[in-house]
């Protein structure tokens, strides 16, 4: 019965183009939304460690005092982690992460890592509520270093 | 002796459901076609103003730095700008010759603070990317030149001397 109906009729290839070209520029878009999307968090990355870069540097000026009078230039870590993660990233979308907060590697060394949460702008709208945000989290990491005057 | 009785039937049939297909690919191709090439047009403009959204960021980190290490406003504006344009007015950037530009976000202006106090330059820097090859009839993308922005933030010494305090 089948067989004697597909022979009545023949194999029908209207569509097929059609088919063919919604099912790849469906996934032609989504591989479009992809690269965007994952392009922005490229460039978050690059943002965030550029941030450390400056936050580091702006916290290493934060020395003792006594350094005037000729003693080692050593960095107060709770002034430099004030100036590197309030007063220099305020406002430009960086944050000290709470588990990975400024230290010293040594007295004239100061590390400071730097987190950027980047928003896609397409993948929610496919997707909304499954992203992970947290896997757009981006950090950059940078250490500025005291070089003793000699 | 049934398939000699068959045969006339299904032409028939054929005929009246209009199951010829012969040239529907081919239409088909040239109404989807536009769609494509229109697809593939989009995905240059995105590449493009994400190239160039990269280098506008590196060249506003640059400019900003550039800036920081200055003394005054005035000289900081020009070092902002000299280092925008050396890094956008290269060869392979992806920006219009010429159309780099930077600004220092004031007021209040960053350098008039006394020595010792943190303080940190705003430098925005922009340019404008040629798109105008990226036209097509029924693109919604914005024709001729678009302009890119980024903002990049660097703090000045605190122990720097500054002439404008």
């Amino acid at each position: 019965m089948t067989t004697r109906l597909r022979h009545r009729h023949g194999p029908r290839d209207a569509g097929a183009v059609s088919i063919l070209f919604a099912v790849g520029l469906t996934v032609i878009m989504a591989i479009m939304a992809l690269s965007v999307d994952f392009g922005g968090r490229l460039r978050a990355a690059a943002r965030a460690q550029a941030l450390a870069e400056q936050a580091a540097r702006a916290g290493a000026q934060q020395i003792n005092s006594d350094a005037i009078t000729g003693t080692t230039a050593t960095i107060d870590k709770a002034a430099a982690t004030v100036a590197a993660c309030t007063t220099y990233l305020h406002g430009t979308g960086g944050s000290c992460p709470a588990d990975d907060m400024p230290t010293l590697p040594d007295q004239t060394s100061f590390t400071v890592t730097v987190q950027i949460t980047y928003q896609p702008t397409f993948l929610e709208l496919f997707i909304p509520d499954r992203i992970d945000l947290t896997k757009f989290t981006v950090r950059g990491k940078a250490t500025a270093t005291l070089i003793p005057d000699h | 002796m049934k398939r000699h009785h068959d045969r006339p039937l299904v032409a028939a049939r054929r005929r009246r459901l209009g199951a010829d297909d012969s040239g529907l690919a081919s239409l088909e191709l040239v109404i989807l076609l536009p769609a494509f090439i229109i697809l593939t047009l989009l995905a240059g403009y995105l590449g493009r103003l994400n190239v160039a959204h990269t280098a506008v960021d590196g060249a506003a980190q640059d400019a900003a730095r550039a800036a920081s290490v200055q003394r005054d406003l005035a000289t900081a504006q020009t070092a902002a700008k000299a280092a925008a344009k050396a890094a956008l007015d290269a060869s392979d950037s992806p920006c219009v010759f010429g159309t780099a530009d930077a600004a220092i976000q004031q007021p209040p202006d960053p350098f008039a603070v006394p020595l010792g106090t943190a303080s940190n330059v705003v430098v925005t820097v922009t340019c404008k990317v040629d798109v105008s090859n990226l036209a097509f009839p029924g693109l919604p993308i914005p024709t001729g030149q678009q302009t890119v922005t980024s903002t990049f933030v660097s703090p000045i010494d605190i122990h720097r001397v500054r002439t404008d305090s």
